[in-house]
């Protein structure tokens, strides 16, 4: 035996349980400081902490974690907690701890002093992060500003009549310089006209007419004597007739194109007219326009239900998005250094390293794995949390198992909590879902809106919120539902900004809410994000708003209109004296034409009757006679007739006759030729039967 | 001989280092030893797996008392079901004896024969004057 080789052993375990127990649990605490501080990017502060090499435990009483944000408060802090890490792992670089107790965590607590470390630079947001990050940000900036206060009785009409500039006296200059080209038109169409010179044409010819001259039409030869009629000097007369006939036919035509002419005239002047008489509409038309420009710069809210939610409630959702955004960017940061730890895969060990031969399949564990932490303590407002973290671990694939963790809350008043989360990072594609659920919430004082039309305080209500927020990959999903029950809104004393209307409003607005309800979801999937917000104060709001905004708008409108209109109506009056002139002068030329064409027509008509006259009166005599003779010539036509019939059928009775003859001849020729062959017949029918008699004669002897 | 043969990632090693720190065991040849037999088990690697391979895989009977092992705490941490260190371990406990053996003649012969006229070098004389050896004796003579 070696005595310096056994003291040498000696010295060295005393060693190493000195140092344990002097040096360690200091530099522990130290190092776990130093690391946390890092995480945190503020101070991480252990008291008294105590490591045990033989039990393997790790131990501390106290616990701060400073809140960067603020670093003279703790975003949070605990109790004594502790965990044992087992044993047997270890050996295999594992470190895995059963259980972990983590006791009187506390929220948002006061420091004693600063937390802050010399900061390093800002972490960047992960590109995930960002992309949430801008389209919140984009969805926040869609959101109409809207408050009720800024517009009741404060459109500033001076500042946008001066910013303005008033199209419509210029289109009233416009339509006054096409009404006179318009006019001028009409002039010069109206004295191109020939219709007076045309009519004392055609005067003259329809004078030139004479009727008594065709007045002795007499003596129309019989039919048989009128093979030509050119011959007939009566018809000639009659010619004569017909021939004036047309010529006033074709002077009443024309008579008739006048009229149209000027009926054409007038209908076009009508319609030109009736245009003209739109013009007030017009002018109208431009004064709205000039307001619509009016309006535009009034920037008035789109107040549809659907941008009511998002006035009330759109500014608070994203809001948490963004938190919920940046805490899950902050958990992915921190499990990305946790994964760090994850075993990259074995590679076969090379020939010469030899080979492992498994003889017991054993359970492969993770190089981290901290398989409970159980919580207790107070959040914020006195709430008894206690809940569990499961499965911390670097690399679920290899436990099959996702991290989960619960918090259930209570608080002295009934209020209760429960926060549920699930980080899954098995699949290819990772999860992280939460849910956040809370019952009986007292809504006592409690500001659900900074709207001005809601008051804000609320003196009596419970509320319940079912939320939940769900991560796959670089997708997200959340919803949120709230349910104010028995609300009862406090008034208080009217607020000083507020106008005694808008006060009104916000009374009758909340008289009629016992009940809120509220919801949220919204989706960030393939870099598309959507929100949508609802609840029941939509409608409400949404026509108190409208009613609101209407009002504001029919007051600047008038006081707008009232500007337009004094600065239009001269021009308007200057137009209008413009259009009366210049309609009577034309209406007045076109009544002339009117008369003289009407005029001019009914000497026409009275020549064209007068013609007619006579000529229905010689057609009615010639008519008769044409008759007379017809019927001579029919009566002649039927005689005829009679005679060639009675002719007719006299051959065809000779014919018939001839034709019985002959055939009663054939028929007696066929007859004696029918006997001659019957007789022939029964001759040889005979000679046969004698001769089979013969036969059967001689067979007979011959058998006998 | 142990030492350079067995892989030091094998928990065998432990309790040989024990036995060498508390037993009376000459250092430098136990350097020396180590330092050779670590250059012969390089070489003979590929042999140590076929042996090692041969015992874990081949014999079927042996089988069970390698799952025994395997299921035994601590155990494991040997490393004995790597072909490698069991081959080199297997080995070396068939070698302890006749190298035991062979190496004390070896020693007795040289003690007699060769000692005296190797002490005699000018090489060996300059070596044991210079302070090297005088630190590394005091060190090999800690436990005399």
């Amino acid at each position: 035996m070696r005595k310096q080789g056994i003291i040498f052993l000696v010295v060295l375990a005393g060693i190493i349980i000195a140092v344990q127990m002097i040096f360690s649990d200091r530099w522990i605490e130290k190092r776990m400081e130093k690391i946390g501080g890092k995480i945190v990017g503020a101070r991480v502060e252990y008291d008294n902490v105590d490591f045990s090499l033989l039990g393997l435990s790790l131990n501390w009483d106290r616990l701060q974690v400073t809140n960067p944000d603020d670093t003279w408060k703790n975003m949070f802090e605990t109790g004594p907690c502790g965990f044992n890490i087992a044993m047997e792992p270890l050996f295999k670089k594992k470190f895995i701890i059963d259980r972990m107790s983590v006791s009187e965590i506390r929220l948002n607590t006061d420091r004693e002093t600063d937390g802050a470390i010399p900061k390093e630079p800002p972490k960047e947001k992960s590109k995930l992060a960002q992309k949430i990050g801008e389209k919140l940000d984009d969805e926040k900036a869609a959101i109409p500003a809207l408050n009720p206060e800024d517009l009741a009785g404060k459109i500033d009409i001076e500042s946008i009549w001066n910013s303005i500039e008033l199209t419509t006296p210029d289109n009233i200059e416009n339509l006054k310089d096409s009404y006179i080209a318009k006019f001028e038109g009409w002039e010069d169409r109206l004295t191109g006209l020939t219709i007076e010179e045309d009519i004392a044409e055609a005067r003259k010819k329809l004078e030139s007419i004479e009727i008594t001259k065709i007045q002795d039409l007499d003596d129309i030869k019989g039919l048989e004597d009128i093979r030509d009629l050119d011959d007939i000097k009566d018809l000639e007369e009659v010619k004569n007739i017909e021939n004036a006939v047309d010529t006033v036919k074709d002077i009443y035509e024309t008579a008739k194109e006048y009229e149209k002419t000027v009926k054409q005239i007038v209908d076009d002047f009508e319609k030109d007219m009736q245009e003209i008489g739109k013009t007030d509409d017009l002018i109208k038309g431009w004064i709205e326009d000039d307001f619509n420009q009016i309006k535009d710069l009034l920037q008035l809210p789109d107040v549809s239900r659907r941008n009511i939610a998002r006035i009330l409630f759109g500014d608070k959702i994203l809001a948490r998005l963004d938190r919920v955004n940046r805490i899950m960017d902050k958990i992915r940061y921190f499990r990305a250094k946790l994964q760090r730890f994850t075993p990259k895969k074995r590679e076969r060990p090379p020939r010469f390293e030899g080979q492992d031969i498994e003889f017991v399949q054993e359970e492969e564990l993770p190089v981290f794995w901290i398989k409970t932490i159980e919580v207790s303590g107070y959040a914020q407002d006195q709430t008894r949390v206690s809940g569990a973290l499961e499965n911390v671990v670097a690399g679920q694939k290899i436990i099959d198992k996702p991290t989960t963790f619960h918090l259930d809350g209570v608080r002295p008043d009934d209020s209760s909590l429960r926060l549920a989360g699930t980080f899954d990072y098995r699949g290819d594609t990772g999860k992280e879902l939460f849910s956040l659920d809370l019952e009986n919430l007292p809504l006592r004082d409690i500001k659900l809106t900074d709207f001005a039309l809601l008051p804000n305080r609320i003196a009596r209500g419970d509320g319940a919120i079912n939320s939940y927020m769900n991560f796959t990959g670089s997708d997200f999903e959340a919803g949120v539902e709230f349910l104010g029950t028995g609300i009862v809104f406090d008034y208080g004393e009217k607020p000083e900004d507020l106008s005694g209307y808008l006060y009104d409003i916000t009374k009758s607005i909340t008289e009629q809410i016992t009940e809120i309800q509220f919801g949220a979801t919204a989706t960030y999937i393939n870099d598309e994000f959507s929100l949508s917000l609802y609840s029941n104060l939509d409608d409400l709001i949404a026509e108190k708003m409208r009613e609101i905004i209407e009002q504001e708008i029919e007051k600047a409108k008038a006081a707008i209109e009232a500007l337009v209109m004094e600065q239009v109506d001269k021009y308007k009056k200057e137009l209008e004296d413009l259009i009366e002139e210049k309609r009577a002068e034309i209406e007045r030329e076109i009544a002339k034409y009117e008369e003289m064409v009407q005029g001019y027509l009914d000497e026409v008509e009275a020549k064209k009757k007068e013609v007619e006259k006579l000529l229905k009166k010689e057609e009615k005599r010639i008519k008769k006679k044409i008759e007379k003779e017809l019927q001579k010539a029919k009566e002649l036509v039927e005689e005829e007739l009679r005679k060639a019939k009675e002719q007719a059928e006299a051959e065809l009775q000779k014919a018939k006759e001839l034709a019985e003859e002959e055939l009663r001849k054939q028929q007696e020729a066929l007859e004696a030729e029918k006997r001659r062959q019957e007789e022939a017949l029964e001759a040889e029918k005979q000679r046969q039967e004698e001769e089979l008699k013969k036969q059967a004669e001689d067979k007979l002897k011959k058998m006998f | 001989m142990m030492l350079g043969l067995v892989s030091f990632k094998s928990l065998f090693v432990a309790p040989v280092i024990l036995l060498i720190i508390v037993l009376n065991v000459n250092l430098s040849m136990t350097i020396f030893a180590f330092i050779l037999f670590k250059l012969i088990a390089f070489l003979f690697d590929r042999i140590f797996h076929s042996l090692g391979y041969w015992l874990l895989v081949d014999l079927e009977f042996l089988q069970e008392v390698w799952r025994t092992l395997a299921g035994i705490k601590i155990v494991p941490y040997t490393r004995f079901n790597n072909t490698v260190v069991l081959g080199s371990f297997v080995t070396s406990l068939l070698l302890l004896i006749p190298v035991f053996i062979g190496v004390k003649r070896f020693l007795m012969k040289y003690k007699e024969k060769y000692q005296p006229k190797i002490e005699k070098l000018k090489f060996v004389r300059a070596l044991k004057g210079s302070k090297l050896y005088t630190i590394f004796s005091k060190i090999v003579n800690l436990g005399a």
